[in-house]
């Protein structure tokens, strides 16, 4: 009898953390909003909430003014093409470092989604760095699947033939 | 000598065989170069296939003609293991590439009949049916010559036991092979069937449809070779059952346990894949019907063929283990089983509340985008606690009720050595994990304290902490069965002990006595001793189960004592001691340690144990120490530069 109380206990632990786990999944599950972005970390959250709402407009605008700066259609196609596809995968903010060249660095954990079965499927931890324009936080280098190698890339000139 | 002459003469033999017999092949196939085959070609193939030939055939031919020589001299070397395992062996290598041949061709004939390339084929898609058909001749001529060769060997060797052992593992063997054959087959089947399901195709491309009928193709040609294959197989395992011999072979038990298991995990597998599956669609991940379907189709096409495996094999196995006439192993077998599917489902049950907790910690405390992730992760978590919880609890509950009962029932359950590897698996388990949660959650806390930078502090303790609560609860359950395990026994014990009343004969100076006396207390505290000098007379009363006696007194007793031995019908434990005029071959040991192992013998006889006459630990022994000891370093190191990843990550 005793035996079976603390099996049952286990039961029901078990039951109050699915039952949590639901609860924080409806929660989350909700549209994303935007928040404050006077702050480097603040500006990669936008950007990637903006991705998730498909608003590109609003995540183009978070790019810096730079050199071989990508136009707005060929970001809006590398994400409408699914060159980047940032749907499958998650992206957490972490501590932020500001640089005496005035630039930011972020910590940032890229997490994707498993398999399935025995699968939290896997993370990896990079930064994203971003550069003050104008007042205003630009982003000028995140990890794939939220950036595209090519942007801000020379294009290679053709060689004149001899 | 002559097994090392053996294993040289029959081992070279199967080597030059196969360079023949493939030689021949090649040299076969180079005769149908010129009609597209991509196969064959040229003088390249011609040479290839005639070196093989001219360098094995004298090779084969000297050794073979030297083994059959030996054989046929000496009845022993006829009837060998060695010279079994070389024919099963050729056997093998021969009737296996038959059935491989078969299928390459079928396939590629199937694939065609549905208006799909040959070159979607399973196997040898760039062969043709030449090269399938020599295959299947030259190899069923060598197989047809050693099965003359075995018959021939089966009518005169004896003892047969060798060829018996061997052919008993050509046949599970075979089992293994046709059964993967057979459920190959379902798969393929199913997951065409599945595919084919209304509208379940109308939205795929032509080529992926192609891809479905060639599952069908497949299945198809999987089932025609395999499954006769899989039935003459497991019938001449069943006929075979009317031998005792094989009904009682391990090896037999050995593969119902096998299949069972992997049926059971499998099933399991699949299962949860399919719960993950529907899991998303209920928690809103936008599916058509047809992607629901071709998503199922993956899990249910592997599931449902080894779920008959399981039901099937399970069963045989269950009644395996009820013809076991003895009812202590007939539980032992079971317990095996059950503790196996207990430890799985334990583990799949841990690795989903992990998910679940870590879950919760970021959903609840990370500042996260989750897009689509949100939602498999908690599938994952669910789906895998959903296998793993049930299987736990099904399996667990009723050896934890088993082991639970009081009484002899229960004691054996308890002192099962299958229960006791599984709860200090499950311990051992716990207490590394546990100190590898442990040092990481220091690490970063220490990190933390030192100044150093740790994204998301708060989230990353909490998910230590997870860990280091669900080892540290793990081994608290396991420890406490443990001890309730070690407390019912040694109740039982004791009252076992108490019911062993044991006299102890004593010279006179009390040394010897009080020694064993002391011993005893130790080994059993609620065992009846009584001390009984040797010049006094034994009360009438007394009815001990077992005396002791000092060596010297055994060798040269009184005639009260001599008398009263006669008489005696217990249990008489002489305990060597220096006797005048006595050599004991065996040594004598200081009466601390002989008292302590004369002890150790009483109580055994008092729990109904055999007692072990033998003493010392043999050579062989300490070997296997060794190696366990170098294993286990081995493991140590292991664990040690696990637990260094995780501090360092």
């Amino acid at each position: 009898m005793k035996q079976d109380r603390f099996l049952m206990g286990i039961l029901i632990f078990i039951g109050v953390l699915v039952a949590a786990a639901l609860v924080l999944f409806f929660v989350r599950n909700q549209k994303p909003t935007y928040g404050a972005e006077d702050t480097p970390e603040g500006v990669l959250y936008n950007y990637a909430v903006a991705l998730q709402l498909h608003d590109y407009k609003r995540a183009y605008g978070y790019l810096a003014e730079k050199d071989n700066k990508p136009t707005y259609n060929a970001f809006h196609q590398a994400f409408l093409t699914r060159q980047l596809d940032t749907g499958a995968s998650a992206m957490q903010i972490g501590n932020v470092e500001m640089l005496e060249s005035g630039e930011a660095w972020v910590n940032v954990t890229i997490q994707f989604a498993g398999n399935g079965l025995l699968d939290n499927g896997w993370s990896s931890n990079d930064k994203g760095t971003l550069v003050r324009q104008k007042g205003a936080w630009k982003i000028t280098y995140l990890p794939n699947p939220y950036w595209g190698w090519d942007w801000y890339q020379p294009t290679p000139l053709p060689i004149k033939p001899p | 000598m002559r097994t090392v002459r053996r294993l040289y003469f029959y081992a070279t033999a199967f080597v030059s065989l196969e360079v023949v017999l493939w030689g021949l092949i090649g040299l076969a196939r180079s005769f149908f170069c010129g009609r597209g085959n991509a196969v064959c070609g040229t003088a390249a193939i011609l040479a290839q296939g005639l070196a093989l030939v001219l360098v094995g055939l004298p090779v084969f031919g000297f050794h073979w003609w030297m083994a059959e020589r030996f054989a046929r001299r000496d009845g022993e070397e006829r009837a060998s293991g060695v010279r079994a395992v070389f024919l099963y062996g050729a056997l093998l290598g021969t009737l296996i590439p038959i059935v491989q041949s078969a299928l390459s061709l079928l396939d590629r004939l199937a694939l065609q009949m549905v208006g799909l390339s040959a070159s979607q084929a399973m196997l040898g898609p760039n062969q043709s049916w030449s090269d399938n058909l020599i295959a299947i001749v030259m190899n069923a001529i060598v197989a047809a010559y050693f099965v003359t060769v075995l018959r021939a060997d089966w009518q005169v060797i004896a003892p047969k036991e060798s060829f018996t052992d061997i052919r008993r593992i050509y046949r599970h063997v075979w089992l293994i092979y046709s059964l993967v054959f057979a459920v190959a087959a379902v798969q393929q089947l199913l997951r065409f069937i599945l595919n084919a399901f209304p509208g379940g195709l109308s939205f795929q491309s032509r080529e992926y449809t192609g891809l479905y009928r060639a599952s069908g193709a497949h299945g198809f040609v999987l089932a025609l070779i395999g499954l006769p294959v899989w039935y003459f197989a497991w019938k001449t395992l069943q006929t075979a059952l009317a031998d005792q011999a094989e009904r009682a072979s391990l090896l037999r038990l050995g593969v119902l346990y096998l299949l069972a298991l992997a049926g059971v995990v499998s099933v399991l597998a699949s299962g949860g894949v399919l719960i993950d599956v529907i899991l998303r669609a209920v928690l809103g991940e936008v599916m058509t019907v047809p992607a629901f379907i071709q998503k199922l189709a993956g899990p249910l096409s592997i599931g449902i063929p080894l779920a008959g495996i399981w039901a099937y094999y399970g069963g045989w196995l269950g009644r395996a283990m009820a013809e076991s006439a003895e009812a202590p192993r007939r539980a032992g077998m079971r317990r095996l089983y059950v503790y196996i599917l207990s430890a799985i489902g334990l583990g799949a049950a841990f690795t989903g509340l992990a998910l679940l907790l870590a879950f919760i910690v970021d959903a609840a405390l990370g500042k996260i985008v989750w897009a689509e992730v949100l939602r498999p992760r908690l599938a994952a978590a669910l789906a895998t606690l959903s296998v793993g919880l049930p299987l736990w609890w099904l399996a667990w509950r009723p050896m934890q009720a088993e082991a639970l009962v009081k009484g002899d029932e229960g004691d054996h359950a308890r002192r099962s050595i299958i229960r006791k590897v599984y709860l200090y698996l499950a311990l051992f388990v716990s207490v590394v994990g546990g100190m590898i949660a442990a040092a990481s959650l220091l690490n970063l806390l220490l990190r933390a304290l030192f100044g150093s930078s740790v994204d998301n502090l708060l989230q990353q303790v909490l998910k230590d902490l997870e860990y280091l609560f669900l080892f540290v609860g793990m081994g608290v359950y396991h420890g406490l069965m443990l001890g309730r395990d070690g407390k019912l026994a040694s109740e039982a014990l004791a009252e076992k002990h108490a019911a062993f009343p044991v006299l102890v004969f004593d010279r006179g100076d009390g040394s010897f006595g009080q020694a064993i006396l002391s011993a005893l207390h130790k080994q059993a505290p609620r065992l009846p001793v009584v001390l009984q000098p040797v010049d006094q007379p034994v009360a009438q009363e007394a009815a001990p189960k077992a005396v002791l006696v000092p060596g010297d007194l055994a060798v040269d007793s009184p005639a009260l004592l001599r008398n009263w031995l006669d008489e005696y019908k217990g249990s008489r434990l002489v305990v060597p001691q220096a006797a005048h005029g006595w050599l004991w071959t065996a040594g004598i040991r200081p009466l601390p340690a002989a008292a302590t192992q004369a002890a150790q013998a009483v109580r055994q006889l008092a729990e109904g144990q055999a007692v072990r006459q033998q003493a010392g630990t043999s050579g062989w022994m300490i070997a296997i120490y060794i190696i366990a000891g170098l294993f286990g370093l081995e493991i140590l190191g292991l664990l040690v530069s696990l637990g260094i990843s995780f501090i360092g990550r």
